[in-house]
This record gives C-alpha cells, sequence and structure tokens, in this order.
C-alpha cells in the first residue's frame, strides 16, 4: 500500500473506543486524580483491560502485540482525556514492549506474565536525568556488565514498581538492563508542575540488573518508550485546541461570539494546523519503528515537533480563554502544566533538538 | 493503512523530477533572476519537459484515475521543481492556473477547446494558460471583483480591470471572473475565457517584483472586450440559480492549494540544504561551542518545521486523490509551508552571514522568491479564515 493515513478497521475501533472511555471516564476522573497525586487503580484497570497498555504475546498470557503506530493512537486518545492519567497507564506497559521486543526468551518468560494480569505488574522505563532530560546520548547513568549505577529523575511508580528498566551508557553506546526492587531506591517523591496523576520519583540506581542484549529491537523499543511521550503530547494539544473551540463558539464579547474575531480564530487555526502536522511526524516516526529504520533523530524530530505543539496549545488555550483559562473551572491550566512537564521529559528545546540538530550532519 | 512509503510511480516521478531541476532548472536560476526573463529557447526545452508535465503539473495530472495518486504526483513534483527554481518551473508551458477552473466548471466541449485543441498543438512555440482573478481594489476579498459581464445576445462584453496575473501577458487563454449579477454577490461572478487577441483585451505593465523575477505577472484591462457565449464557462447552465457559480469553481483550487504549498516547501528545503552544506563546508569544527550549537539547532529547527510542512501537504493531496474533503487541510498545508519555508530562507541567510545575503548564492534569492507563497493563492490569512470557519462554523454573521 502506498502513502496513506487511514487507520485499518482495528485501529479506529480501539481509537472509538478509547475516545469513549477519555470522554466519559478519564476525563471526569483527572481532577481528583491530579489533586491526589495518583492515579486510582480501577481506572488503571479498566484502561488497561482494552488490551493497550501492555502487549504481550498469548503464549506469556497476554491480549498479544501491537505496533507502535497502533500505540501512538491509543496514546493520543488517552491523553485527549487526560495526559496525566494516559502517563500513568501507559508507562507501565512501556515496560513490557521493551521486555517483548529486546528480550531473550528466559527474560520474557520471567517477567511478561505479570504484564498481562488484569492488575498488571508497577513498572517504569528511566532514562531521565538531571542534565540530560531526554538527551539518551549525554546519558551519566552507566549499565556495566550487570551492574547499574546512576540517578535519575521522573521515574513512574518508582515506591511500588515490581520491575523497571534503566537506559543508560554501555560502552560507547546506549544500553538498557531490567532491574527489580533491589537494584534501586526512591531519593525523593517529586512533586511536579503537571502530570501529577502519574506519581514519580528521583530514583538512585545502584546495584545488579539483567542487561537486555543490543540489538535493531532494543534500539526500536527504546526509541518507541520515547515516542509515546510524544503521542501522549499530541493528545494533549488537540484536548487544548477542542476545548478553546468550543468557548470561542460559545463565549460573547462585543456582541460576537469571540471566534468571530481573527485574534482568536487565527489562533485556533493555527493550533489546529500544528496538532495535525504533530500528529503526522509521530505517525510517521512511529511507521519507522514498526518497520525498523528509525533512528534518533527521527522520534527526536517528532517529540520536538509534538511537545512544542502541546506546549503552545496549552499556552493559547488558555489565552483563548482568557481569565476563565487560568482558573481550576476548566481544564485548560492544567493542560497547559501537563504540557510543560511533558516537554521536560524529551524537551523540545533542550534535548530533542539537540538529537536533531546532531542528526543535521549525520 | 497508515503507510509512509510512496507509491512507486510517485517515487519514480520524484526522483525523474529531481533530477530534471537539479540538472536544468537549478543551473538557470541566477541568470533568469537577473534577466527577468528566460530565453525562447530555454523556454522550448521546458515545454519538451512539458511534455511529461500530465503526470507532475497538478492542473493536468492525469495518470492511471483507479490508482489515486495524481494529486500526490503533483505535490512531490512541485516540490522538486520548485526546489531546481521557483520562477523557472512558472515558465514551464502548459494551461498553468487555467485549467483546474476549466476542469471545475467546463463543459466537455469546453474543456476540449480550451485545453486539448489549444494546447496540443503541433509546434514548439511555448503555450501558457492563466487565470486573473485579482483586480486592483480586490484581492484576498473576492466579493469586491469590479469586472461586468453584460450579455449582448450571443455575446458577452466585458469590462474591468485585472492584476497580478501570471503569464497573463503572453497566455494563449485567460480565464477571469467577472459579475452578471451584482445583486447577487459572490454568487453573481461567472467564469470567462478569453483568447488572446480578443479586441479589447489590452494588456497593461508586466510588474517589478522582490522576487520570482522571471515569472512574468501581468496587468491587464479589458475595455468592451467581447467573447462569444461558448466562452462563458460551464455554458448557458452557468447562468442558472444554481449554476456553476463562484464557490464551486473555487472548490477546484482545493487540488492545487497543496502543489502551491509543496513549492514553498520546495523552495525552504533549497535554503535548508544549502546552508546546511555551506557549514558542514565553511564552518570551521573549531568554532566557539556556542556559536556552533545554535547554528546546529537552528538547522534542526529548519529541518524539523519543513518535515511538519511535508506531513500537511502530503495529508491534504492524499485526502484530495481519495476524495475526502479536504478544504480545511489544504489551507492547512497553504498557511503553515510557506512560512516554515520562509524561516528556512531567513535562517539559511543569517547563518551565512555576509555570504547569505551575497547575490553569489541563491539564498537571498530563494528569500525573496518565497515571500510570496504567503500572499498568492490565497493569503496566510485568508487560510486562516477556511480552517478556522472549517472548525469553528461561521460566528461573524
Amino acid at each position: 500500500m502506498p502513502f496513506g493515513l487511514r487507520p485499518d478497521d482495528e485501529q479506529r475501533a480501539l481509537q472509538e473506543t478509547l475516545h469513549e472511555i477519555a470522554d466519559e471516564v478519564i476525563r471526569p476522573a483527572a481532577r481528583d486524580a491530579e489533586e491526589a497525586g495518583a492515579t486510582p487503580q480501577e481506572l488503571c484497570d479498566q484502561i488497561h483491560e482494552i488490551g493497550v497498555t501492555a502487549p504481550v504475546e498469548e503464549r506469556y498470557g497476554g491480549g498479544g502485540t501491537f505496533g507502535a503506530v497502533t500505540h501512538c493512537i491509543a496514546a493520543e486518545e488517552l491523553a485527549w482525556g487526560d495526559p496525566g492519567i494516559a502517563y500513568q497507564a501507559l508507562g507501565s506497559g512501556i515496560t513490557a514492549i521493551v521486555i517483548g521486543l529486546a528480550g531473550s526468551d528466559a527474560q520474557k518468560g520471567k517477567w511478561l506474565p505479570a504484564f498481562a494480569d488484569a492488575s498488571p505488574a508497577r513498572s517504569f522505563v528511566a532514562y531521565a536525568e538531571k542534565i540530560a532530560a531526554g538527551d539518551l546520548e549525554s546519558l551519566d547513568t552507566t549499565i556495566d556488565g550487570d551492574k547499574v549505577s546512576g540517578e535519575k529523575y521522573g521515574v513512574l511508580d518508582a515506591d511500588r514498581a515490581q520491575v523497571g528498566i534503566v537506559i543508560g551508557r554501555s560502552g560507547d553506546g546506549i544500553g538498557a538492563a531490567v532491574v527489580e526492587p533491589d537494584a534501586f531506591e526512591v531519593a525523593k517523591p517529586e512533586a511536579k508542575l503537571g502530570l501529577e496523576a502519574a506519581p514519580t520519583a528521583i530514583v538512585r540506581f545502584s546495584g545488579e540488573g539483567e542487561t537486555l542484549d543490543l540489538s535493531d529491537e532494543l534500539t526500536a523499543a527504546i526509541l518507541w518508550s520515547k515516542l509515546v511521550t510524544g503521542a501522549i503530547a499530541v493528545g494533549c494539544a488537540r484536548a487544548s485546541l477542542e476545548y478553546a473551540s468550543q468557548y470561542a463558539i460559545e463565549r460573547e464579547a462585543f456582541g460576537k461570539p469571540i471566534g468571530a474575531f481573527q485574534g482568536v480564530s487565527f489562533k485556533i487555526a493555527d493550533m489546529a494546523t500544528e496538532v495535525d502536522a504533530a500528529r503526522l511526524a509521530v505517525w510517521r516516526a512511529a511507521w519507522k519503528i514498526d518497520r525498523r529504520e528509525a533512528t534518533l533523530a527521527d522520534v527526536a524530530e517528532a517529540n520536538s515537533m509534538a511537545l512544542q505543539t502541546a506546549v503552545r496549545c496549552g499556552d493559547d488555550g488558555v489565552q483563548v480563554l482568557g481569565g476563565h483559562g487560568y482558573i481550576r473551572d476548566h481544564p485548560v491550566e492544567k493542560w497547559f502544566r501537563d504540557a510543560v512537564t511533558l516537554s521536560v521529559f524529551d524537551s523540545p528545546d533542550a534535548a530533542g533538538d539537540v538529537m536533531l540538530a546532531r542528526s543535521v550532519f549525520a | 493503512m497508515i503507510e509512509f512509503e510512496l507509491h512507486p510511480t510517485v517515487a519514480a516521478v520524484r526522483d525523474f523530477v529531481h533530477q530534471f531541476a537539479d540538472t536544468k532548472l537549478r543551473p538557470l536560476a541566477r541568470e533568469a533572476d537577473e534577466k527577468g526573463q528566460l530565453p525562447t529557447e530555454t523556454i522550448k526545452e521546458l515545454a519538451q519537459f512539458a511534455g511529461n508535465r500530465a503526470s507532475v503539473m497538478p492542473e493536468t495530472s492525469s495518470g492511471d484515475p483507479s490508482e489515486k495518486i495524481g494529486s500526490m504526483m503533483a505535490v512531490v513534483g512541485s516540490e522538486e521543481l520548485a526546489w531546481g527554481d521557483p520562477a523557472v518551473l512558472l515558465n514551464i508551458p502548459g494551461p498553468g492556473l487555467a485549467a483546474p477552473s476549466i476542469h471545475a466548471a467546463g463543459t466537455p466541449e469546453q474543456k476540449k477547446r480550451f485545453l486539448e485543441d489549444i494546447f496540443n498543438v503541433d509546434s514548439d512555440e511555448p503555450r501558457f494558460g492563466a487565470l486573473a482573478v485579482t483586480e486592483p481594489q480586490a484581492g484576498s476579498d473576492v466579493s469586491n471583483v469590479q469586472t461586468t459581464a453584460v450579455r449582448d445576445g450571443d455575446e458577452w462584453i466585458l469590462n474591468g480591470q485585472k492584476i497580478f496575473c501570471t503569464n497573463g501577458a503572453r497566455a494563449e487563454i485567460v480565464v477571469i471572473n467577472a459579475t452578471v449579477d451584482k445583486s447577487l454577490g459572490r454568487q453573481g461572478q461567472k467564469f470567462f475565457v478569453i483568447e488572446k487577441g480578443t479586441p479589447g483585451f489590452n494588456i497593461g505593465h508586466i510588474e517589478k517584483k522582490m522576487g520570482l523575477t522571471a515569472s512574468e505577472t501581468a496587468a491587464f484591462s479589458l475595455d468592451d472586450c467581447r467573447v462569444p457565449m461558448f466562452n462563458l464557462l460551464g455554458g448557458e447552465a452557468a447562468l442558472e440559480p444554481k449554476g456553476s457559480g463562484f464557490k464551486g469553481t473555487m472548490k477546484a483550487f482545493d487540488r492545487s492549494r497543496p502543489s502551491v504549498a509543496a513549492m514553498a516547501l520546495g523552495i525552504g528545503r533549497a535554503a535548508y540544504e544549502y546552508a546546511r552544506d555551506w557549514v558542514a563546508a565553511e564552518l570551521p569544527m573549531s568554532t566557539p561551542f556556542a556559536r556552533r550549537a545554535t547554528v546546529e539547532n537552528k538547522l534542526a529547527q529548519m529541518k524539523r518545521e519543513l518535515g511538519a510542512a511535508r506531513g500537511l501537504v502530503w495529508q491534504s493531496a492524499w485526502m484530495g486523490d481519495n476524495e475526502i474533503p479536504n478544504s480545511k487541510e489544504a489551507s492547512m498545508a497553504k498557511a503553515y509551508a510557506p512560512q516554515a519555508a520562509m524561516r528556512a530562507c531567513i535562517g539559511a541567510i543569517q547563518i551565512m552571514g555576509p555570504e547569505g545575503y551575497s547575490k553569489e548564492h541563491l539564498v537571498e534569492k530563494w528569500f525573496r522568491d518565497i515571500k510570496v507563497y504567503d500572499i498568492f493563492e490565497g493569503t496566510g490569512q485568508i487560510q486562516r479564515v477556511v480552517i478556522s470557519r472549517a472548525i469553528l462554523g461561521r460566528l461573524d454573521k
């Protein structure tokens, strides 16, 4: 099939199901989850049940695997409901993606069944560091043989994770190791600007892990785990766009809906254009991951576009609502905070573009 | 399927056109810009290439309709041609922008006469078509068009002024819009074909422009210009209340906007690649870290934005090929690509510094050329009106 943008039947059905859940379940739960600093277990399980959070092959008791494009479609939809809850719900599953793609049979047999449960294992993929937030080529954490050593930021569910993956420097390249709780300790829980429904912590790693063998599969897996951030950003941006659009239709000023003024409507037009552009960039990178052709630069380009768009739409979303956007009665201020927080995990102005810049002369 | 691999035919067209752009268009760019025109011999050579035009130019892209790749071929072809040189591209003979409106509104007899008989002649004289909508007092606000058409038996008498018409002075045919009934507003505007040499069709001056200098931009007046009934696009039926009016005809441009956006993308890519190669060759690795990082970051941003623009262009073309309404998406491509390309051109000049503004290199020319892509074929502002109305509906009534 040549160039085309029509999701297949399965993807479309998934999109519809997730949109319904995002609209009816996730969004109403978002404020409470944010205030609680955690997503309710039942909600995580409900999302997990649909089968898009952790791809586990049938032979390990799961519901089957799926590709990065499908995963990105799902992530956008969940994040449209709430970026924080999406980050939480998808975060654990990313571990299953990495192990499922890059693990040995023994490793898969050891860890994957836990992700096939109705209430899947809590876990994380840790790559962000204090200085190299999203820049995989500047990591300080080392993976030396089985030895893992370093400090990671933004580690999801660190206090209750049964298993996790650390990305670090290994020799001249990037490596990954699976760790269990005896190899890490929480240094400090993070109180964050946004994405509070997904509790994270600063974590110190010191101990032994099981390395995942370097291969094209591991590269694809690491890139995939990063790209999910971009897909969540697209959903976050779209949420702001659609909310601001509806508001621009309903809110009146100077005797007209504010959307009749070009100062507002052009903002909406630009937001919509960039949301489409960002989604296309993410899909393109995902498609390359599925073909095992993706490079760091492809994901950096997509994430950079998506995160920049999410931040811009977050900002303009608040702007369109004016004072109403700034107060917590509306979700746009939250999505703005979520977008900026997301952007730190793969910072558009620092890490993403740095990796992209390196690729210019690659 | 979500798939980013180009159809093999489209990919082959891209490679073929790139080769042509690289070897034939690019070498002509500077001289064409300085002289403000191309030698006739060169245009004839381009006309030979135009024998293959059917596969790359939006207005006539045919191919096998069942393959649904006409617009995709048009956009990848347009990007490559404009990468070669946008002004030379506009000198490739053919019906040009006259075609979309004739395709959209013309009767089969009109299509045959104006698109086939006039252009498929056995002559190596280059032949052009043109479209003239803009008037001195009617730019983005097309409803303000003052040109009138009054029926006189089997003829129409046209009066008015048109400006900014690409290839207008040398065109075999020019499609214009004129008001037959002022009380009907835009719906009272109909499209007419004026043939070269018609009495009362008086060519005025050729514009001197910031860029695209080798592209002919003409003004003309219609002074009691008589055209036969046959030249009313859509024939008598167009005069009925539901006849092919302004809106329907302008819909044709949902097909051409992606190609115009693709041309902007091609110009931006030319500037990006030029600056990138210049940096690789000229900027010493010993350049202080901060300076080098700033340069690389700017290049990265250019690359990302051009990639995003290509996504929007391809999306809108693919929708057009698959008969999915794409008015909003075509406008998104047209709103985004020229501005991304403009940032790429400015960035390239700034990166190259004094060599950037120098006429020794082409980036200063691309900067002059790109500006008009955010203006013609619907300004960026008009595209945003289209996009926001698609989202918000019409709120200003």
